[in-house]
């Protein structure tokens, strides 16, 4: 079976510092991995590969949060950064399992060419006029490949950069502390014990509801039985749309009316928005805003979500989904 | 047959000192003197905040009550704890097997630090989407008061006009946590917590008790000659994260609380002279408003900017300040909203009684509408 390049993307995030893409304070290489996976072209469902290749400063966390995304058992194998990174993963990939199709995921968290990450697909069904994987030279280089295959195939234009050019609605310094801010290991706030986050991964980080075929309800989150009729026989699993969703309730969360986890991000960046938004008909999520400025996502907005940073929790962060305004 | 209530606010006493000072209270209130051994059984609303006392603390309030050995229990619903324990006391009463039933509400709430405090004002909500979120009470009331003013742009208007009259009505209640006026302009200048809710939109952090002896119908007049009457009651609940709800704007806890309150007691709301209603944050007053029949969705807005609901108005609401200025010590509001009826309806609220007033009625929410509890009550 022969093996090619199938689809890739590149993620970037929406601000630019010093002329360069900067992370947000809420995104890792874990959020910017989802970011690119997010944005392949083509099919809005997650990748099937279960070899999934890292190439740069991925965290501990991808060990089990990477296979809980996807929502699959997945078989990681780490690189190191950059174009001998990037060039190891796909010699490996190319001549130690040729015919295993794989994940490719790479991720630059600063740099010349400032943060970026990218997500290439490898399987049996190849676009036709592939470059070959050789010319591929660091982050760049995938973002190069996936831009280019991905405008020859004609199915989305290239990536850029969303955001204005003004620079981050943030301090950034002391969003770069923030971000280094350890862990916290006791809770005096938003406390949800760490089982029943992880319960509810699926549908916190997917967007999984599950469909019932009996009354055609949809349940979200979602709860091993239907909240409209209450059977548990009929349900099949669906994910809901990432992007799209309409804006129902907006507010602006100031200092002191926030639970106590989010006080350091509080004091770093200053207020925060939260909206209601409705995903589908008649299912309903809160989501934190992310990049924006407080108040700029209004009621009857349209708005994407993407997985970030929640709070640190237990000595580690927590991941979520949060709101992230639709820019043309 | 009795009501005792402690003053409201930041306080030195504690939970004991607290309880026995509403307790004694409602003792000294019975006019033909109440006897602590006719007490049958005994209900404490409490959410235990802080965590001081928080598994068997309904034990404290027969040691507090000097009558150790009875039967005792604790009732939570959050903010509706009142509430629901003045439901669990009069039914009691109704049960006939008992003379005296003592229901009394506590929450010690200030001698937390600020972190720990904002921890317990998260507990009652949803905590693994909305807390997740970012959100407290003032977050989530904030999202519905947004989408409220969106449909209704005088809303802001009337969300002042809330806070501004509480706190007037505040200045005649000498256990109100607040006794000073607010301006509209200062409400709608006042820093924002969550807009478009700002600081003075927000009910404060109070410690405070208060207490109800009820007895049944029939023995009412060998412990006093004006006693108030329970005519109906009702409680709801609802889910209890908003995003699991069809409506942000309208509470079905109330709804339907508000319909068996009605239905029970067998009256219209015409019937009602004035209102205690739950204004944790001064949009929900204006939800009760629609939410107890008083007004259309929306109408609430004309409703209270017309002076209608001011101690002077025809519907008098919160005439003792509301959670708002009165202030809102969580298990204890349920209680306190039926010691301002029992003083109405007595004619004995001075500075701040309702003229002639003969029937109310008390509306105590959980959270953000997760449970109501809503009671009707007449002069006897």
């Amino acid at each position: 079976m022969a093996i090619g390049f199938e689809r890739g993307a590149v993620y970037l995030p929406p601000f630019t510092w010093d002329g360069r893409p900067t992370l947000g304070p809420d995104e890792d290489a874990f959020t910017m991995a989802v970011g690119a996976i997010e944005a392949l072209p083509g099919r809005s469902d997650l990748p099937v590969k279960t070899r999934v290749h890292l190439v740069g400063d991925f965290p501990p966390v991808m060990e089990w949060a990477l296979p809980e995304y996807l929502g699959r058992p997945v078989d990681l194998a780490r690189h190191g950064g950059g174009a001998l990174g990037l060039l190891s993963a796909l010699r490996e990939a190319a001549s130690a399992n040729s015919d295993r199709p794989y994940l490719v995921l790479a991720v630059d968290l600063g740099g010349p060419m400032g943060a970026r990450s990218a997500a290439l697909e490898f399987g049996s069904q190849p676009v036709p006029h592939a470059p070959e994987w050789t010319a591929v030279d660091g982050i760049e280089g995938a973002a190069a490949l996936a831009g280019a295959v991905l405008v020859r195939a004609g199915s989305q234009p290239e990536p850029k950069p969303v955001g204005p050019d003004a620079g981050p609605p943030w301090a950034v310094e002391r969003a770069a502390a923030f971000s280094q801010t350890p862990p916290v290991q006791v809770s005096e706030g938003a406390y949800v014990p760490r089982a029943r986050y992880l319960e509810n991964l699926p549908s916190r980080w997917r967007l999984e509801a599950d469909r019932c075929a009996a009354c055609d309800h949809l349940t979200f989150p979602r709860r091993g039985w239907c909240r409209s009729c209450g059977r548990s026989d009929r349900l099949s699993t669906t994910m809901l749309p990432r992007d799209g969703a309409r804006v129902v309730a907006a507010t602006v969360l100031s200092k002191g009316g926030q639970p106590t986890e989010f006080d350091p991000q509080v004091e770093a960046l200053g207020p925060y928005g939260v909206v209601l938004a409705e995903l589908v008909p008649g299912v309903r999520l809160t989501l934190q805003v992310s990049d924006a400025r407080p108040g700029e996502v209004r009621i009857g907005d349209r708005i994407g979500t993407r997985l970030r940073r929640l709070y640190p929790m237990e000595g580690e962060w927590r991941y979520g989904r949060k709101a992230v305004p639709l820019r043309a | 047959m009795g009501a005792g209530h402690t003053r409201f606010g930041v306080l030195e006493a504690g939970p004991r000192a607290l309880l026995r000072t509403a307790v004694d209270g409602a003792f000294a209130s019975v006019d033909h003197g109440g006897e602590r051994k006719d007490l049958g059984e005994a209900f404490l609303a409490t959410l235990g905040f802080g965590g001081w006392q928080l598994g068997n603390s309904a034990a404290v309030l027969v040691e507090e009550a000097a009558r150790v050995g009875l039967p005792t229990t604790r009732i939570e619903n959050a903010c509706a704890s009142g509430g629901f324990a003045l439901r669990a006391g009069v039914r009691a009463v109704e049960r006939g097997d008992v003379d005296l039933v003592l229901v009394a509400g506590l929450e010690k709430m200030t001698d937390v630090g600020s972190a720990r405090r904002r921890y317990w004002l998260g507990v009652s909500g949803d905590t693994e989407w909305e807390r997740l979120a970012g959100l407290t009470f003032a977050g989530v009331y904030g999202l519905i008061a947004s989408e409220y003013v969106e449909r209704y742009p005088r809303a802001r208007e009337a969300l002042a006009e809330v806070a501004s009259k509480n706190h007037e009505n505040g200045t005649r209640n000498p256990n109100a946590h607040f006794q000073k006026r607010v301006s509209r302009e200062a409400v709608l200048e006042a820093p924002r917590v969550a807009d478009p809710l700002g600081l003075y939109d927000c009910c404060p952090v109070s410690d405070g008790a208060a207490a109800l002896l009820l007895a049944p119908v029939e023995h009412a007049h060998r412990y006093t000659d004006t006693p108030v009457f329970v005519d109906g009651l009702g409680a709801g609940s609802d889910r209890l994260a908003v995003q699991e709800r069809p409506e942000l704007t309208r509470f079905e806890a109330t709804r339907s609380a508000g319909r068996q309150a009605f239905e029970d007691a067998g009256i219209g709301s015409s019937q009602v002279q004035f209102l205690e209603v739950h204004d944790c944050f001064t949009i929900a007053e204006l939800l009760a408003l629609e939410d107890l029949g008083f007004a259309e969705p929306g109408g609430a807005v004309d409703l209270t900017l017309s002076g209608v609901t001011r101690a002077t108005g025809r519907l008098p609401v919160n005439p003792d300040g509301g959670l708002k200025s009165k202030g809102h010590p969580i298990g204890a509001t349920g209680v306190s909203q039926a010691y301002e009826i029992f003083l109405q309806l007595r004619a004995e609220a001075g500075a701040r009684q309702v003229p002639g007033a003969e029937v109310a009625l008390a509306h105590n929410v959980g959270g953000a509408g997760a449970t109501a509890a809503v009671s009707i009550f007449s002069r006897g």
